[in-house]
């Protein structure tokens, strides 16, 4: 198994460098004349939108290259002869996923640090979002998680039902956007339609945020549920099977989307 | 054409006891495997005797890759049993790979790792990896351990997978069709280098090919898949004995249901007719109807056995 892991490592550890590279890069784009609404120093809170965009496609991308490369390469075929299950394959893979991508936004975080401490990036206070260390952490860094967690899951999902890695990541790309514009109006229609009717705003209201953050954590669990299952009885992850094995987890979110549309028709008729 | 009196002679006929004597490495009964609506393997029964050398023959998506497949824990059967050396692969698979060596069609590897790190990476899966089994196999087969898998032509990737199947001592070794692909020297070397490595192993051994001719060299039995389902398996030497070619003379045409054999194709020239026949008894030649005499009995290649048995048409071979 730790072998196994190693070799994850070996063959994801590149995402690391190239997220840290992309960060990087960013006090440079503003000079080329790119991007010309960005101008140094940087304010650090689209500094802190790029690097949490740049975490959000790190996760899809960890997510996307568990599996789809070596099934169209053939070595998964290797893997699948060797005398280790597919269970410890799954956990080793999604285990070293996870990591590689935790390294990479810790990376990206010491290199966007790095960028302010140069001055090449205008600090919280100078743009008026007096965050102390302790409300960045719990209002960004925990959501930040919770965002890329949800992402990488949702690449473990589609990188068992492609082959290759750009075919998986934008699936992951369409998937990940599908769900959570899905997920954010069901949550909202289902919160209009209960009995203490409000305006929902996430994001400004605690309680709804976490109503959600709760729903998004939950949709996680069962996306690696679901990639753990075709994972393990997927076979060579070739045959249609693996689509019958997703319905399970597909049909109750799609059942649940389907009733909400239609309360949600008869609420606005009556 | 059914094969049906083969089997029954496979099921009758004195091959049957001998085999019965022999302890099966892999048993295979009644399985079935399909993948929607496209049955790839329908009540597909098979055993192989340990010690033995077994050619697994049919034709494209007979279901020969499938069945190695199911063998080896990397699909579930539908329905049906299979023991490889005593263990059922949807129960036991990590157990059934550690005794099972196997070289797959498109020789899978990581083609980043050299050599030297694709055998340390495989090696640490196995409890009975023998280094020095590994350092004998790498230098008969002048693998360069510092070269990159992605630089190795296919015969080289060939003999790697041979180390990595053969290094961990395996009681079988399944090989799916590693030399479609080769050059015929290359297929050479590399049938050579299995028979070497085999040699005195005293490992039963699992063929799946379309070289026939080289598989009827190295194989002592044999096995034919058709539309998913077991046409006949039998000893080599029983099975040569069984299918021939007879030169008969005479006037009329060798009934179809002569007694003793059943007529696979006939071809006449003049007063001559090519008989290809399946005799009911391996050995034991057919009575012929007045007028109609045996005047030679030509014995089969194995390709020939096998283009007649499977009613292939001979200018598609």
């Amino acid at each position: 198994m730790n072998t196994l892991a190693a070799k994850e490592w070996r063959e994801n550890r590149i995402i690391i460098g190239f997220a840290a590279l992309l960060v990087a890069v960013i006090p440079i784009v503003p000079t080329l004349g790119v991007l010309t609404h960005l101008s140094l120093p940087i304010p650090q809170s689209d500094l802190l939108s790029i690097l949490l965009s740049i975490c959000g496609v790190c996760a899809l991308y960890c997510g996307s290259v568990i599996v789809a490369p070596e099934v169209g390469n053939g070595s998964l075929q290797l893997l699948s002869t060797l005398p280790i299950s597919r269970r410890q394959i799954w956990w080793t893979k999604i285990g070293m996923g996870l990591l590689v991508m935790f390294a990479s936004m810790v990376v990206c975080s010491i290199v966007m640090i790095l960028i302010t401490m140069l001055g090449l990036s205008m600090n919280l206070v100078s743009t008026g979002q007096t965050l102390t260390p302790a409300e960045y952490v719990t209002a960004q860094v925990l959501v930040a998680l919770a965002a890329t967690v949800f992402l990488f899951s949702v690449g473990s999902v589609v990188t068992m039902l492609s082959d290759r890695t750009l075919s998986a990541l934008i699936g992951s790309v369409v998937t990940a956007v599908t769900i959570y514009l899905l997920t954010i109006w069901t949550v909202g229609e289902i919160l209009l339609i209960l009995p203490h009717r409000q305006t929902i705003e996430f994001g400004t209201h605690t309680g709804q945020l976490n109503i959600l953050i709760a729903v998004f954590v939950l949709i996680t669990l069962i996306l690696f549920a679901a990639s753990y299952r075709l994972f393990v009885s997927g076979e060579t992850l070739k045959t249609n099977k693996r689509f019958r094995l997703l319905i399970p987890y597909v049909a109750p979110s799609a059942a649940i989307v389907l009733v909400t549309v239609i309360a949600s028709w008869f609420v606005k008729v009556q | 054409m059914t094969g049906s009196s083969l089997q029954e002679l496979d099921q009758n006929g004195a091959g049957s006891d001998s085999s019965k004597s022999v302890k099966s490495a892999i048993t295979v009964s009644g399985v079935v495997k399909k993948f929607g609506k496209t049955t790839a393997l329908d009540g597909l029964s098979m055993n192989i005797p340990t010690g033995s050398v077994y050619a697994l023959l049919g034709r494209n998506g007979a279901g020969k890759s499938t069945l190695v497949q199911l063998l080896m824990a990397m699909m579930d059967r539908d329905s049906g049993t299979i023991s490889v050396l005593g263990h059922d692969p949807a129960k036991e698979p990590e157990a059934l790979k550690q005794r099972v060596g196997y070289i797959p069609d498109r020789l899978p590897m990581y083609d980043w790792m050299t050599v030297a790190e694709v055998l340390k990476f495989t090696s640490a899966f196995y409890e009975r990896w023998s280094r020095e089994e590994e350092i004998a196999l790498v230098k008969r087969f002048g693998l360069n351990t510092t070269q990159k898998v992605s630089s190795l032509s296919r015969g080289y990737r060939a003999l790697l997978a041979l180390v990595i199947a053969m290094a961990h001592n395996p009681d079988i070794v399944l090989l799916d069709e590693c030399t479609s692909g080769m050059d015929a020297i290359a297929r050479r070397e590399f049938e050579r280098s299995v028979i070497e490595a085999l040699q005195q192993s005293g490992r039963t051994v699992l063929f799946v090919g379309h070289q026939i001719d080289e598989m009827e060299r190295i194989c002592d039995h044999v096995g034919i898949i058709k539309d998913g389902k077991m046409l006949i398996e039998m000893p080599l030497d029983q099975l040569k004995d069984t299918v021939k070619l007879l030169r008969i003379t005479g006037e009329d045409n060798l009934p179809t249901n002569a007694p003793g054999c059943r007529v696979i194709e006939v071809k006449r020239i003049g007063r001559e007719q090519l008989v290809k026949v399946e005799l009911s008894k391996a050995g034991v030649m057919p009575t012929l109807p007045p007028g109609l005499m045996i005047q030679e009995t030509v014995n089969l290649s194995l390709e020939e056995i096998f283009v007649a048995l499977l009613d292939i048409p001979q200018e598609a071979i």
